[in-house]
């Protein structure tokens, strides 16, 4: 354990490092060009003309019009924007009182959303607003008859994850798409006016899944650039042309007044410029992962007590899901880091909350094991050797920590 | 970066996380202390139990106990220890109260009084320590699951030598409606007299409930074959009685004898519910009544007062369940009033009753509900009082919870595991060994290998006085939200400690 070793970064799904591609196409925004793009001097034009041009890589790579692409500060922001400026707006339009319950509109989640979901339906519910939240058993998919179910004649949103963070399960928005076409086309013929909009959250989708918005009909679509090597603290609302919204930030009259706020150009840029290159390297990366991941997955499960959570084949080619029986995942992840990998935990001691990960629960894992969980994340500079490493190491520190632990695992792979 | 700058811990910690001391179980220990989701309930608790109800200190090992899953589950080991200090009652809208000590896990969803549920398919339930619930807190109670559609019954009362009364009677009887309508009556209005080989069950009725008789006669006819003896009318009550001593014991044996002990059988509540209206319905038409206000049951019978709430629920029948007191010889009677207006529709619908009239307008006001497993209702009352005396817990197999009257709870936990080996020094007695076992975090580990290391070699005395904060001082410091990982080895030192003297 000397301070030369190799780090081994297993945390991909956390955030990624600057791509030096990407860096070296946002440097001179954060130099020389820093002008601010209001400004309508030249300095400030060549600041405007970059976010443009950004914006235009973004939306072509998604099948949009650059007109629909907001730049945002990360998805949290684009996840808030969505809901309550969609919501929001509906109820301006309706002109219904703030305390007027009846009437408010209706909203479809899921149970193992990103808390920036979550917590906005949470707020959104203070304000009278219906959500139904869509259970998706031990898998941690979406049943598209349950959305069809739950969808009434008030529902104006439906926000489901494409591919969760935690579990890596990719749910089958571009099928939820359809169903919603559908339904929309017959509340046309029915003359039922309130909109019905679908939103997802492709964070972690983004960079290794099929992304053209009309495919997967989709309405508003929300993305941060720190998942594919860009820097923190930019992100992008995809929103379709005729969803109204109503804006969340109040200010100067930055994205065509729908987000308030100075540009973070050298982000945007970034940003542009990494997703242009994920997208140049899907194909490969993903069999490569896929590769990794199903190897590691399959060593992993040789443990006695393990198993995979999520589903085995909906999964994301980078996320690998595990819990542990009779070990606690934060005692795993500083045992881990003494080898310098790095993973992470849905276990509730790394909480603030000290409640187990919300996603794992819905999966109607026990406490006791959701304890036990550890995530593994891969990405760009994994290679089969940090793999190779992990496995190696990884049996004995569960055995370590077993023979600690208060908890009978017992060898069954059962839950 | 050094290997020991991780999160929020101090050298000390990650020093004892890396090298734990004192890892182990001593066995025989001579004190066992366990937290985690620690424990117990007052000693007359009842517990929903296959197929009735018990109070806690009364369960044993493989008696089975309803968990929160709605499934019935073996108990593993049962526990009592002594316990002294602040004890929690909670009250529940409609279901009725249960005595728990401030730590123990309830299944419930946090509300509070702040909010108000809006939408009722929406909510995370979890398991919450009773100190932390208040009034407007949801609890979930389970819904039993379990359903067998027994077809017949093996009626194997053997007939007794000398009985030459008892008529031939049928080998197996069909669990039909018939059969079910019969067993309700009797729960309510029946009666049976044992002996040898004279035996009579009987009913009794009110004297304008000419029509109950009618019924019964039909029904023993068409179930058993059998007509009635001398029909009594007198002092305003008609006595109907069947003379057979098989008869008699049967009924007996599987629904009690006497009003005060009147049962079912875990047959007859795992029936499907199709079924169970029946029993329900010539149950109700006894002892209760319905009309457009409100129906109401009132019963003796502990037992079948509990029962009949797991029947309801499973009805998805809102009441209000009340224990009064009763004059005379019985000590206590039980009620349940139902006056939701969906609820009294389905009961009356199951009573084949028609309302002269629409319903009046009375929708249940405490916002009740059910969902797929569970019936929520929130906590009305918390109060809080010193005990000291004993209290008990369980293990449960696969569920790891059980039910009481009016709370799901979880099962006695082992998130840690305490074990001391006591010596002498000396008149003083000592912790001569000690060991852990945890599934924690880093601070769970170091604050127990730290807690074992300072109590080992000192005297009881001393080492019951250790207290978290002293752990936690000794390590250099715990993260704020860690605090309660500290709680738990001292918890856990004192409890073993109280766990020996309890035994000597």
């Amino acid at each position: 354990m000397t301070d030369i070793m190799k780090e081994h970064y297993f945390d991909y799904a956390a955030t990624t490092p600057v791509d030096k591609e990407v860096f070296k196409s946002l440097e001179p925004y954060l130099k020389e060009k820093y002008g601010n793009p209001s400004s309508i001097y030249s300095k400030g034009q060549e600041a405007r003309l970059a976010v443009e041009e950004a914006r235009e890589k973004i939306a072509s790579l998604i099948d949009a019009d650059p007109e629909e692409i907001i730049f945002t500060s990360c998805a949290t922001e684009s996840n808030n924007l969505a809901l309550k400026g969609v919501a929001f707006q509906h109820e301006l339009t309706r002109k219904l009182a703030r305390n007027n319950t009846k009437n408010k509109p209706h909203i479809i989640t899921s149970q193992i959303e990103h808390h920036s979901v979550l917590n906005t339906c949470k707020y959104l519910e203070q304000f009278g607003h219906k959500v139904t939240y869509l259970p998706v058993g031990e898998k941690g998919l979406v049943q598209l008859q349950d959305v069809k179910k739950a969808i009434t004649n008030k529902t104006m949103l439906v926000s489901i994850m494409y591919a969760n963070n935690e579990i890596g399960t990719v749910q089958s928005v571009a099928e939820i798409g359809k169903i919603i076409k559908a339904i929309r086309i017959k509340r046309q013929e029915k003359g039922n006016k309130t909109p019905l909009y679908f939103h997802t959250d492709a964070v972690q989708a983004i960079q290794y899944l099929p992304t053209n918005v009309n495919k997967l009909g989709v309405d508003l679509l929300s993305i941060t650039g720190h998942k594919f090597y860009a820097p923190k603290g930019v992100g992008a609302l995809y929103i379709r042309k005729g969803v109204k919204f109503l804006p969340q930030q109040s200010g100067g009259g930055q994205e065509k007044h729908r987000r308030a706020g100075t540009e973070n150009v050298a982000g945007i840029v970034g940003m542009a410029k990494a997703l242009e290159l994920a997208q140049e390297r899907k194909e490969k990366e993903v069999k490569r992962l896929k590769n990794l991941r199903d190897y590691l997955i399959e060593k992993v499960l040789k443990i006695p007590g393990t198993f995979l959570t999520g589903d085995r084949e909906k999964r994301l080619p980078h996320i690998a899901s595990f819990a542990f029986r009779g070990v606690e995942g934060e005692s795993l992840l500083l045992k881990l880091n003494n080898y310098k990998i790095f993973a992470s935990t849905g276990s509730a001691c790394t909480s603030d909350s000290l409640e187990p990960s919300h996603v794992l629960l819905a999966l109607g894992l026990k406490h006791e094991i959701a304890h036990g969980s550890l995530r593994v994340s891969l990405g760009r500079h994994t290679v089969k050797e940090d793999i190779d490493l992990l496995i190696k190491v990884l049996p004995g520190i569960v055995e370590e920590l077993r023979k600690i632990s208060s908890f009978k695992y017992g060898a069954t792979n059962e839950r | 970066m050094s290997d020991s700058d991780f999160g929020p811990y101090s050298k000390k910690v990650m020093e004892l996380f890396e090298n734990p001391k004192n890892v182990g179980e001593i066995k025989p220990a001579d004190g066992i202390g366990k937290v985690g989701n620690p424990v117990c309930l007052a000693p007359n608790s009842l517990i929903i139990t296959n197929p009735s109800i018990e109070e806690i200190s009364l369960l044993k090992k493989t008696d089975k106990v309803l968990g929160h899953d709605g499934k019935f589950h073996k108990v593993g080991r049962v526990f009592k220890r002594k316990y002294k200090g602040d004890i929690l009652t909670i009250s529940t809208h409609n279901l009725g109260k249960t005595t728990l000590t401030p730590d123990h896990l309830v299944y419930a969803v946090k509300i509070g009084s702040r909010y108000k549920f809006t939408h009722k398919d929406k909510f995370f339930p979890d398991w919450y320590q009773a100190k932390d619930l208040e009034k407007g807190d949801f609890i979930l109670y389970p819904i039993l699951k379990e359903t067998v559609d027994l077809e017949y019954i093996n009626f194997d009362v053997k007939k007794e030598r000398y009985d030459f009364k008892s008529k031939d009677l049928p080998k197996k009887i069909k669990i039909d409606r018939n059969f079910l309508r019969i067993i309700g009556f009797y729960l309510s209005e029946g009666y049976t007299r044992t002996d040898r080989c004279k035996g009579t069950i009987g009913f009794t009725f009110g004297s304008k409930e000419e029509e109950y008789e009618k019924e019964i006669l039909s029904l023993m006819e068409k179930v058993f074959g059998l007509s009635s003896g001398n029909i009594v009318y007198k002092n305003n009550s008609i006595n109907i009685p069947f003379y057979s001593a098989r008869l008699a014991r049967f009924f007996s044996d599987f629904f009690g004898k006497g009003a005060e002990f009147k049962k079912l059988p875990l047959w007859a509540m795992i029936l499907p519910t199709k079924k169970q209206k029946e029993i329900i319905y010539s149950l109700w038409r006894g002892d209760g009544y319905i009309n457009n206000k409100q129906a109401k049951f009132v019963t003796i019978s502990k037992t079948l007062a509990h029962q009949l709430k797991v029947l309801l629920l499973r009805q998805r029948i809102i009441f209000s369940f009340l224990v009064g007191k009763a004059y005379g010889i019985h000590k206590k009677y039980y009620s349940f009033y139902i006056k939701d207006k969906n609820s009294l529709n389905k009961l009356s619908a199951l009573m084949r009753h028609k309302f002269s009239y629409s319903l009046e307008k009375k929708n249940n006001h405490h916002k009740t509900w059910f969902n797929d497993d569970y019936y929520l209702t929130p906590i009305w009352k918390i109060e809080e009082e010193t005990y000291a005396g004993e209290v008990n817990n369980l293990e449960v197999a696969v569920s790891h919870s059980y039910t009481t009257g009016n709370l799901a709870v979880h099962n006695c936990g082992d998130v840690m595991l305490l074990t001391i080996k006591v010596g002498k020094n000396g008149d003083r007695e000592i912790i001569e060994d000690i060991k852990f076992k945890t599934l924690g975090c880093a601070a769970a580990i170091a604050t127990s290998s730290m807690i074992t290391d300072m109590a080992k070699g000192k005297n009881l005395e001393e080492a019951y006085k250790i207290e978290k904060k002293d752990v936690s001082k000794e390590l250099g410091g715990l993260p704020p939200i860690k605090e309660h990982c500290s709680n738990l080895a001292a918890d856990a030192l004192k409890k073993a400690i109280e766990d020996y003297r309890s035994k000597k």
